[in-house]
């Protein structure tokens, strides 16, 4: 029965991933597991001192973790399933490293968001799945998809099967794929020699529903026929059972109930039972270190110099909350990156620190924001891109374009070209008369960052248009179109700045593809 | 019978080629230096649906271009996301009307295509096309936006393209319908139906920076054999395009025609391009197609039959 359970969440999690972009329209968010997260959202809010709706999903899983321990990461967590899967045979892990280690991380963690800096997200089972969908399996899938349309077209084309012949799927690509499947490799080859290493001893999820559990009170039980004979202790998969078998920590224990199977005598039950007395801890100073560490951590990366002056391109999404309270809100899980329809959406490296791997970047050459879609922000967890309505998020301005005149085909080589200009939405790259010849400039009031203009540049290599984070607008709070207005910001669609070649003389009017007479 | 891997291969090479081959290599720039019959074009002023059906009747009605049983490529304007109103591209009810007319005329299907702009999915659907031509039998609107739908054919003579890479479709169609909507062009001036035939082709980015454009588009309008263009003049972008807004007038006629010179020749005296207007002669690459041989763009020299409905 756990197994099937397992399965069963196994799949809705893939099904609300795969279903990303229509799940709004069903029953469940499409960010439900992340949401339910309490360690992520937990982070996200003592990082940002920001409340969000996602602190409220995440009640039912403490709640259960009161009532049952555990009890999530044995028959829920969609990671655990799949470690159980990959298990090798021996399905009782030795153990890699100390159970403590977990307890640790969490308070690690928890130091680092008390001090603002929000790193839950790169170890939290859930977020860490999540990536593993977004940056594997999902471009994965999409490459057979496409692989198999290409096999099928010849035929679909003879049979004039024209839908099949005519099928395009996107391609969507990203630029931590290698570091992602690395990490996978890594935990899941451990996985394969130490089964659940990962849920005994790194998980901080677990660790914080362990913390829960210690006061909870739907426990195993051993009844007085037991005869000692350690055949549960040496079944147990999460070493949750002591030397002493009628004794057990619950803060380990995944109610998997392998120990009621393998008992000779049925001693052992789950149900009420009072909380054990707690075993000692000699753990003070490990959890003493390991705040400090965390408080060191949250240091390092509040006071990397990227914090302070940025000279890299870092375009954050639409609607994202101002940088330091992103920092603290965005849990890295890569949702935005999957739901983003021009794939855009890119996870950093090193772009806006060492604290902001993964968080989400705009890669403006790679394809522009799509200016009928705000879906980043319908999927985002915690609320670090705040959802828009499209007219709102027209105007939370992502950045400006800037033209390398060094370049531009038209300024440094006198070529016709005029590809930024056909391509913005809001004729903010307009055509002005200098040195003889038609020159394009930008409008920095009537652009909002979208970054067409950038994908199309034909110039190879770097654009001879970019989009830089100048002139952003990032507010945790309030309407973008009242700021816009504020700032005197010209993203209507209004008619096009051609007024001025219907100006001077006739010479300078027309376009260069007709001949003035 | 016994098949060796060697036979399979072999076998399954030649079938791939012959499969991906062009049925016919493509009009490589033909000489158009015999003398071409005087040119006969339609103007049909009032409602879209009604001036498409008519223009197309006077021009020698859709049975002239389409027999029983061709498949016919359509080639609308929908490379913008935007909606009807915007003038940017074709409008639905001109693509609609069209391809009921094919599909009267016996054509056994009809494929609207183009390459647009991003998103193009929404381009499809904001333009309105997928919608109007959604009841339509044996019709089927797509965008296109894979290279593997794309072919890349010889341009022989070229002098500005060696090659190009052109929607399979057009390729594998017994006739080609342009349907461009007037517009203005910031490059080109205007945009009707040989600059619209940019949309039929992988590299765009190629003619902007590369090649003189005016002449590369006279040069790709030679080398896709458009069978008959319709011009949805029912509205022009008069500034601002192709992308807009801009100012956009009512000039409500429909031109079509089989000279694609003629036509388009005919659409810039339709509106006041840039506030001003100017002369066919003086848009570069319809001149370099009448240079080519490709038709004419004197009016004088062709029959212009109009009509209001």
């Amino acid at each position: 029965m756990r197994r099937w359970m397992q399965l069963g969440v196994l799949g809705l999690f893939g099904l609300l991933f795969a279903l990303n972009p229509l799940a709004e329209k069903l029953v469940l968010p499409p960010d439900l597991f992340l949401k339910a997260d309490p360690l992520l959202s937990l982070s996200a809010f003592c990082a940002s001192w920001r409340f969000h709706e996602s602190l409220l999903y995440g009640l039912p899983v403490l709640l259960m973790a009161l009532l049952a321990g555990r009890f999530f990461c044995g028959w829920l967590c969609p990671l655990g399933t799949l470690f159980d899967l990959c298990a090798g045979k021996s399905k009782v892990g030795r153990l890699l490293c100390s159970p403590q280690w977990k307890l640790r991380l969490l308070v690690l963690l928890a130091a680092a968001a008390l001090l603002g800096s929000n790193l839950a997200g790169l170890i939290d089972p859930l977020a860490f799945l999540t990536r593993m969908f977004t940056f594997i399996a999902y471009p994965l899938v999409m490459l057979i998809t496409a692989t198999g349309i290409e096999l099928l077209r010849p035929l679909a084309d003879y049979l004039r099967l024209l839908t099949l012949s005519h099928a395009q799927v996107a391609q969507p690509v990203f630029s931590l794929i290698l570091l992602t499947v690395m990490l996978c490799a890594i935990l899941f080859t451990l996985n394969h020699r130490f089964p659940r290493f990962w849920c005994r001893s790194c998980c901080p999820l677990g660790a914080l529903l362990g913390i829960v559990a210690r006061i909870g009170f739907f426990r195993r039980r051993v009844a007085t026929s037991c005869t000692s004979c350690m055949q549960c202790a040496s079944a147990c998969p999460t070493g949750a059972i002591c030397e002493e078998p009628r004794q057990y920590r619950p803060k380990e224990c995944i109610y998997c109930t392998a120990c009621t199977t393998v008992c000779p005598v049925q001693a052992i039950s789950f149900g009420y039972a009072p909380a054990p007395a707690p075993l000692p801890d000699r753990e003070r100073r490990g959890l003493l270190a390991s705040a400090a560490a965390g408080a060191f951590a949250a240091f390092s990366i509040k006071k990397d110099v990227l914090a302070k002056s940025n000279p890299n391109r870092l375009i954050r999404p639409p609607g994202a909350l101002p940088e330091p309270e992103f920092q603290g809100a965005c849990v890295r899980c890569g949702q935005c990156m999957k739901i983003c329809p021009t794939n855009t959406l890119q996870p950093c490296l090193f772009e806006s620190g060492i604290g902001g791997i993964w968080s989400p970047r705009l890669d403006t050459r790679l394809a522009g924001c799509d200016q009928t879609c705000a879906l980043c922000g319908t999927v985002c967890p915690t609320g670090a891109i705040r959802e828009l309505q499209l007219e709102e998020k027209k105007h939370a301005k992502i950045g400006t374009a800037a033209i390398d005149a060094g370049r531009c085909l038209v300024w440094a080589q006198d070529r016709l070209c005029l590809i930024c200009d056909e391509q913005c939405p809001y004729d903010a790259i307009v055509f002005r008369w200098k040195d003889g010849t038609r020159k394009p400039f930008v409008i920095d009031t009537r652009c909002n960052g979208c970054g067409f203009c950038e994908q199309v540049c034909p110039v190879q290599g770097r654009s001879a248009i970019e989009v830089w984070q100048h002139g952003e607008i990032r507010l945790s709070q309030g309407s973008y179109s009242e700021k816009a207005q504020e700032l005197k910001l010209d993203l209507k669609e209004n008619a096009g700045d051609d007024a001025f070649i219907m100006q001077g003389e006739p010479s300078e009017k027309l376009p260069d593809g007709v001949i003035t007479k | 019978m016994n098949i060796t891997r060697r036979d399979f291969l072999g076998k399954t090479a030649v079938f791939t080629a012959a499969a991906t081959l062009p049925p016919a290599l493509f009009h490589p720039l033909k000489s158009f230096a015999e003398p071409q019959p005087k040119a006969t074009i339609a103007a049909v002023t009032g409602s879209r649906v009604d001036a498409v059906k008519k223009a197309v009747s006077m021009i020698g009605g859709m049975e002239l271009f389409v027999k029983k049983g061709s498949r016919v490529c359509l080639k609308p304007n929908m490379s913008f996301p935007h909606e009807p109103d915007r003038a940017t591209n074709t409008h639905p009810e001109v693509v609609a009307t069209v391809a009921r007319l094919c599909i009267d005329a016996g054509a056994a299907e009809v494929i609207i295509i183009d390459y647009p702009f991003n998103p193009p999915e929404k381009c499809l659907k904001l333009s309105g096309i997928a919608d109007a031509c959604k009841g339509i039998k044996n019709t089927h609107a797509f965008v296109i936006y894979n290279e593997n739908l794309f072919q890349s054919i010889p341009i022989i003579n070229g002098k500005e393209l060696k090659e190009v890479q052109l929607i399979k479709d057009v390729l594998h169609s017994d006739v080609i319908i342009s349907l461009p909507t007037a517009k203005s062009h910031s490059t080109t001036g205007v945009s009707l139906g040989m600059k619209g035939l940019m949309g039929l082709i992988w590299d765009r980015r190629y003619f902007h920076a590369s090649v003189d454009i005016n002449k590369a588009i006279a040069e790709l309008a030679a080398t896709v054999k458009v069978n008959l263009v319709i011009l949805d003049a029912s509205r022009a972008l008069l500034n601002a395009g192709p992308s807009g807004p801009g100012l956009i007038d009512f000039p409500k006629t429909i031109v079509a025609g089989t000279d694609q010179v003629a036509v388009d020749a005919y659409g810039v005296t339709l509106a006041k391009w840039y506030g001003q207007g100017f002369a066919p002669a003086q848009v570069k690459h319809i001149a370099a197609a009448q240079q080519l041989g490709l038709g004419t763009c004197n009016l004088d020299e062709v029959t212009v039959l109009k009509a209001q409905v």
